[in-house]
């Protein structure tokens, strides 16, 4: 099959020339061999249920899909307001419409990942895929978090070095009242292979959504979340890492759509590029009417490291609400004279010094993956590319 | 009823601005309202243009009519092209003598306070009525320091016109935008400067344009070149009375500055809210040189304003400094733009954006820091503050860097009032309506202080009313 589709748009268009208002993705004559990803743990108290229709999986998004189609009849949007284009999606992911065209093209069932109300698992459920020469793989989850339950799923995904094929990931998520759902992504994939990463999910009144993620492989990585804090005093926190290097690819799309009282979102997004690599970035708070008392805040710190990358961001802050308290800010640039000149005086060269801090930039986001197995594996893959 | 008693202190305050004066076709020509090949002929015919002039109209109406509207900005639905008129010129001609000009003309211009203003702090004055200079004067001894300050047409055909015609939409092709193009195709009146080597101005020029025709457009051109050395502060003003239909103002400002020169564009913009005000303005800025807005933006219904700066010469730096207060109607979608080419080149862009009433604020920018462009730094700024939950405030900025060897900062804020700082306020004797007024004024104040004396009490005046009414 071919691939054309539009992602990672812009909740609110900006110049043309720009080239920022999303990504097209053409991909010819694939073929995906694998439809899910392997469960590589399933703790006890884990419901997985396998080959789902979409339809049914992703039902539990139909409320909250209709409520927030009511509340937007004749909102003023933004100028350039995009949201149209996404409306028939059940959940808003960050990619957008796209990925679920693709999902329907290729015929891909759901795997839906469920925990009982009021239960906490403490051990993780961890999918992993592996992909080898001409092989492709496109998968969809649909994780389940009911009222006062807690849950934490790790995906993880490599390759082998001389693969060549797709990775195309959907995950969406419920987290319903007091609940929280810890959700760990780490991509680890080899330098020829292109990866979807596609996220959207709906949180309920005082539940947390907490994302930790991790992207390190593949020439042209496509991500993409889409949180809506629909709930009163719901949360999201999100931690994001990535490496650059030789001319790999970057196309990052976070949307963090604040509609509940007194809600809280917190993002962090810290990289490195070195070589030719290039990355786009959109980081985007929207405070709906209604969303009174909510505060958002977004940080991104990007090292560069080699005088032919490319960094380019879009922080929006979108506001149809007067009490909130929205931030953004953003650190680019190369490592300061002053903390060289510090390393050297402690012996340590520029590339030493150079290599310690992309290394700690990282570690800093690696450290939150709660499995010491995959940690160790980030370290390892670190040490093979750095 | 609370909501009527709202409405009518609204109407009164804009009343200083909002006069109008009948405009008959005993003293006032008026092109027929559209954009086709042969209005702008006979434009062009009406300004004895030379042929390269005539020409080049007519190949940028060829590329608005090509070209796309944006599809990201504010709504332009209700301007209907096809209703507005190009060309209004009282049959009088410009005056350099204040007594010559019109007596309706004069007296709008006096309301204004614009011959006081010239009296008392400006070097020289250019009033552009509809879409012709009524008047023009430049103080003697800024004319003996070799400064040329004079209209447009008269620079396109005098001792100037090999550097008019070199300069002329160079910096903002008609290729740009379909508004470029537009104006590209019937742009009349605005102002031509030149400061010589080494020429320190020392207080400023200022234009003022006033659209008083309804149904009108304006679309002056102002080119200010300001040599090596040289140093500038240009005030621009402008305004128009409100009326039941559409008026387009599509300006063009190309702005050069050469090699350790500064020049100053100041802007306080309050077009009556039935204006669809798409402007461009961009700079060039040579080695050393020093390009610094200074931008309030009031009026207008719909407003598309984002100064660009190319700081193409090394050590070359921009300063942006801008404020935009969107109230009821008002959708203006306003910021700043910049390209850093050469090296240790620096830009500084701090914005202050205030909705209120259900205004749309939005603040669009773009910072570009091309591969070339070692050493350079950029600091962004912008803070936003919402009065209601009936308006919108939106941040847009863009950063598109291509070298490792620079240092990007970004701070976005947005909120409201904050309760405490009113109540503190209102502890100490102040009416709640007067503190929250003080309350915007303050956050206003890194604007309102780049500005000379008389127009930053110009712009507070401005705030307070646009804030009174607003309880």
């Amino acid at each position: 099959m071919n691939i054309d589709m539009r992602v990672n748009e812009l909740p609110a268009r900006t110049y043309r020339w720009l080239q920022l208002n999303g990504e097209d993705v053409s991909e010819k004559d694939i073929s995906f061999s694998a439809f899910s990803l392997e469960a590589v743990k399933v703790p006890e108290g884990v419901s997985l249920l396998e080959n789902v229709d979409a339809d049914k999986a992703e039902s539990i998004f139909a409320p909250s899909h209709e409520a927030n189609l009511k509340a937007d009849e004749g909102l003023v949007g933004p100028n350039g307001d995009t949201a149209p284009n996404h409306a028939g999606q059940i959940v808003r992911t960050g990619m957008g419409t796209g990925v679920d065209s693709l999902l329907e093209s290729a015929g891909v069932k759901a795997t839906v990942i469920k925990i009982a109300e009021g239960t906490v698992v403490s051990e993780p459920v961890m999918f992993h895929d592996h992909l080898s020469k001409g092989k492709s793989t496109i998968s969809r989850q649909v994780i389940i978090v009911p009222d006062n339950s807690e849950l934490t799923v790790i995906m993880d995904y490599d390759s082998d070095a001389d693969a060549d094929g797709i990775e195309a990931v959907s995950t969406k998520f419920f987290v319903g009242k007091d609940a929280t759902l810890h959700l760990v992504k780490v991509q680890m994939l080899g330098q020829k292979v292109r990866h979807f990463d596609d996220l959207g999910g709906v949180v309920m009144e005082k539940g947390k959504f907490d994302l930790v993620e991790m992207e390190m492989g593949a020439s042209k990585s496509y991500v993409g979340a889409y949180v809506s804090l629909l709930g009163d005093e719901s949360q999201s926190l999100n931690n994001t890492g990535f490496l650059g290097t030789d001319e790999q690819f970057y196309d990052f799309n976070y949307v963090a759509e604040q509609r509940g009282k007194k809600t809280d979102s917190m993002a962090t997004f810290r990289g490195v590029l070195e070589e030719r690599a290039s990355k786009n970035w959109r980081g985007s708070l929207d405070f709906r009417e209604g969303s009174s008392g909510s505060v958002g805040d977004e940080q991104e710190d990007t090292l560069l490291l080699s005088p032919d990358v490319i960094n380019r961001s879009m922080p929006l802050i979108l506001c149809k609400e007067e009490n909130v308290d929205g931030r953004h800010g953003a650190t680019i640039g190369q490592l300061s004279d002053d903390m060289l000149f510090y390393m050297e005086a402690r012996g340590i060269d520029k590339e030493t010094a150079k290599k310690i801090m992309v290394r700690a930039r990282l570690d800093s986001v690696a450290r939150m993956i709660p499995d010491e197995d995959l940690k160790n594996k980030v370290a390892l893959f670190l040490d093979q590319i750095l | 009823m609370f909501d009527d008693i709202k409405k009518s202190v609204a109407d009164i305050n804009q009343s200083m601005y909002d006069f109008k004066d009948e405009e008959t076709d005993k003293d006032f020509y008026r092109e027929e309202a559209g954009f086709t090949k042969e209005i702008v002929e006979k434009v062009s015919t009406e300004k004895n243009d030379p042929e390269w002039m005539r020409e080049f109209r007519l190949k940028c109406l060829d590329i608005y009519n090509n070209m796309e509207m944006p599809n990201w900005g504010p709504e332009t639905d209700d301007l209907d092209m096809d209703l507005i008129s190009s060309y209004v010129k009282s049959k009088t001609g410009m005056q350099g003598d204040w007594n010559d000009v019109p007596e309706d003309i004069k007296n709008t211009f006096e309301k204004l306070g614009i011959p006081q203003a010239e009296r008392e702090s400006l070097a020289g004055v250019g009033a552009q009525y509809d879409s012709e200079l009524v008047y023009h004067n430049v103080k003697d001894e800024v004319a003996a320091q070799g400064v040329v300050y004079t209209d447009f047409e008269s620079a396109l055909h005098g001792e100037y016109a090999d550097m008019v015609r070199e300069h002329f939409m160079k910096l903002v092709p008609p290729t740009d935008h379909k508004y470029a193009a537009l104006h590209g195709a019937v742009w009349s009146g605005g102002s031509f400067v030149y400061v010589p080597k080494g020429v320190k101005v020392e207080i400023p020029l200022q234009s003022y344009f006033r659209l008083n025709a309804a149904g009108a457009g304006q679309f002056e051109h102002t080119l200010i070149i300001v040599d090596e050395g040289a140093d500038l502060h240009f005030i621009e003003g402008c305004s128009a009375p409100k009326y039941n239909v559409a008026n387009l103002h599509a300006g063009c400002v190309e702005l050069f500055v050469g090699k350790n020169a500064r020049l100053r564009y100041s802007t306080i913009e309050n077009w009556s809210k039935n204006m669809y005000n798409l402007n461009t303005k961009r700079a060039l800025v040579e080695e050393g040189g020093v390009m610094e807005w200074v931008s309030g933006s009031f009026g207008s219904h719909t407003s598309y304003l984002y100064p660009m700066t190319i700081l193409q010469g090394d050590h070359s730096k921009m300063e942006y400094t801008g404020i935009t207060f969107a109230g009821k109607g008002q959708n203006l979608d306003t910021g700043a733009k910049v390209v850093h080419n050469g090296k240790y080149t620096s830009s500084v862009i701090s914005t202050k954006s205030i909705s209120k009433d259900g205004g749309i604020g939005t603040y669009r920018s773009s910072v570009t820091i091309n591969s070339g462009a070692k050493h350079s730094k950029a600091v962004i700024s912008c803070d936003s503050l919402m009065l209601d939950s009936k308006s919108r405030s939106d941040t847009i900025p863009g950063i598109d860097i291509r070298t490792n060897d620079a240092d990007v900062g970004h701070e976005a804020k947005i909120g409201r009032i904050s309760d405490d700082a009113v109540f503190y306020l209102m502890s100490r004797g102040i009416k709640e309506e007067d503190a929250r007024a003080m309350i915007v004024s303050g956050f206003a104040d890194p604007v309102s202080k780049e500005l000379p004396l008389e127009y930053a009490v110009e712009m507070n005046n401005l705030i307070k009313l646009e804030m009174s009414g607003n309880m």
